[in-house]
């Protein structure tokens, strides 16, 4: 059986209580009062409290119907009017100024500004205020400069030097080789060899012996067909 | 005119002009007065303004009668408000500008201010608050405008906005008094 919580209760009721009603709802209690009680219950108070002062040993009568000080003739009729002026004093003139307005406008300004703004609604827009208004609102603006952005990134990408050794990377031992039986000139090969050799990517080096074989014997090969 | 007969009367498309008319002539000093407390220049007061109340022409047909119509105006003037100053401190994106010295410049250079020393200085105690708290002393102070409305306005809460109000007040008590 699960233990009883009186949080998880009291959470649970005061739940309720909210769920029911939109202002807060007290706990519900087993107990009752009797019908209009709380209605009655501020009066009922104040008839104890004057009935206390009645209570044995408690005289109003024996209290002092005076105090031994005095104040000065009208002091409690000055004494707001006082007690503001030193206020005032206290405080920064500024803030105990009047809001008042140091700002002027030209004269007959009222009567024209009404003016003014109308013939600004009738004038029909320009193209191009209307492209500008277009331009300057948020969502065209921000994708105009990311668009911008982009194209600058792109362009820039493009136009970065490619190093031969990358270029060969891109592309397979087989195509380099057909490409050199094809298209033969030492100086070239020589220098497609040496930078095959160089890169750290060259897939293998029975590839590059391979290729350096063919190359030398076909530089043989011209070399013969020349001299004869 | 009441507010909902200016609605009423801007959504009839033979009384808009009308109702537009009413609304200006109801609105227009509050609505410059409160850019003008911002901007402090009239002309920059006037064109703020004039911007205003195109955007309430374009936009009032949108208006939804859960807010009031002049918690509503107020938060397009405030935005313009803020936007200007923002357009001013950011120019070519480098915000070096400094807006503050230059409104406070003008506080003693226009010809479109009077008032004496204290008002002035009160004035430029104001200038070197924070823009949204000298927005909402402007609107405490000068246009006696309830929490409640002034929270409508600027979307920030009545308790923030008290506490806002209470710094300011004493930033331009020490900045008056010269602490």
């Amino acid at each position: 059986m699960k233990a009883f919580s009186l949080n998880e209760y009291k959470n649970g009721q005061l739940k309720a209580g909210l769920q029911n009603s939109d202002n807060f709802a007290p706990l519900p209690l087993p107990m009752q009062v009797p019908e209009k009680y709380f209605d009655s219950l501020e009066s009922e108070i104040l008839k104890k409290t004057v009935e206390a002062n009645a209570m044995p040993g408690f005289n109003p009568a024996l209290l002092p119907q005076s105090l031994p000080f005095t104040v000065p003739a009208d002091y409690f009729s000055r004494l707001e009017s006082e007690v503001l002026k030193k206020t005032s004093e206290a405080i920064e003139p500024a803030l105990s100024l009047k809001a008042e307005n140091i700002f002027t406008v030209p004269e007959g300004y009222w009567d024209h500004l009404l003016l003014r703004i109308m013939e600004r609604i009738r004038k029909p827009e320009t193209a191009w205020g209307r492209a500008l208004r277009f331009l300057n609102a948020p969502l065209p603006k921000y994708s105009f400069a990311g668009g911008l952005a982009l194209s600058v990134a792109v362009f820039v990408y493009m136009l970065a030097p490619v190093s031969t050794a990358d270029n060969l990377n891109d592309v397979s031992d087989k195509d380099i080789v057909a490409y050199l039986e094809q298209n033969m000139n030492a100086d070239i090969t020589d220098e497609i060899s040496a930078v095959a050799a160089q890169s750290p990517n060259t897939k293998s080096l029975s590839w590059q012996s391979q290729l350096k074989g063919k190359l030398s014997d076909k530089k043989a090969d011209i070399e013969a067909e020349l001299t004869e | 005119m009441e507010d909902h007969e200016i609605l009423e009367k801007f959504a009839a498309e033979d009384t808009r002009n009308y109702a537009f008319n009413m609304l200006v002539r109801k609105y227009r000093q509050r609505v410059y007065w409160h850019i003008r407390k911002m901007v402090i220049d009239h002309d920059d007061s006037n064109d703020l303004t004039q911007d205003v109340f195109i955007k309430v022409w374009n936009n009032l047909g949108n208006f939804r009668s859960d807010s009031q119509l002049f918690t509503w105006i107020y938060r397009i003037a405030t935005n313009e408000c803020l936007t200007f100053l923002n357009r001013k401190r950011r120019k070519f994106f480098i915000p070096m500008h400094d807006v503050e010295a230059e409104l406070s410049d003008k506080l003693g250079s226009s010809d479109q201010i009077s008032g004496d020393d204290i008002q002035l200085k009160l004035q430029k105690a104001i200038l070197k608050l924070p823009e949204k708290q000298r927005l909402v002393f402007n609107m405490k102070y000068f246009d006696d405008l309830k929490y409640e409305d002034m929270s409508e306005i600027l979307g920030t809460s009545v308790g923030a906005l008290k506490a806002s109000y209470h710094l300011a007040v004493k930033k331009i008590e020490a900045y008056m008094t010269g602490t």
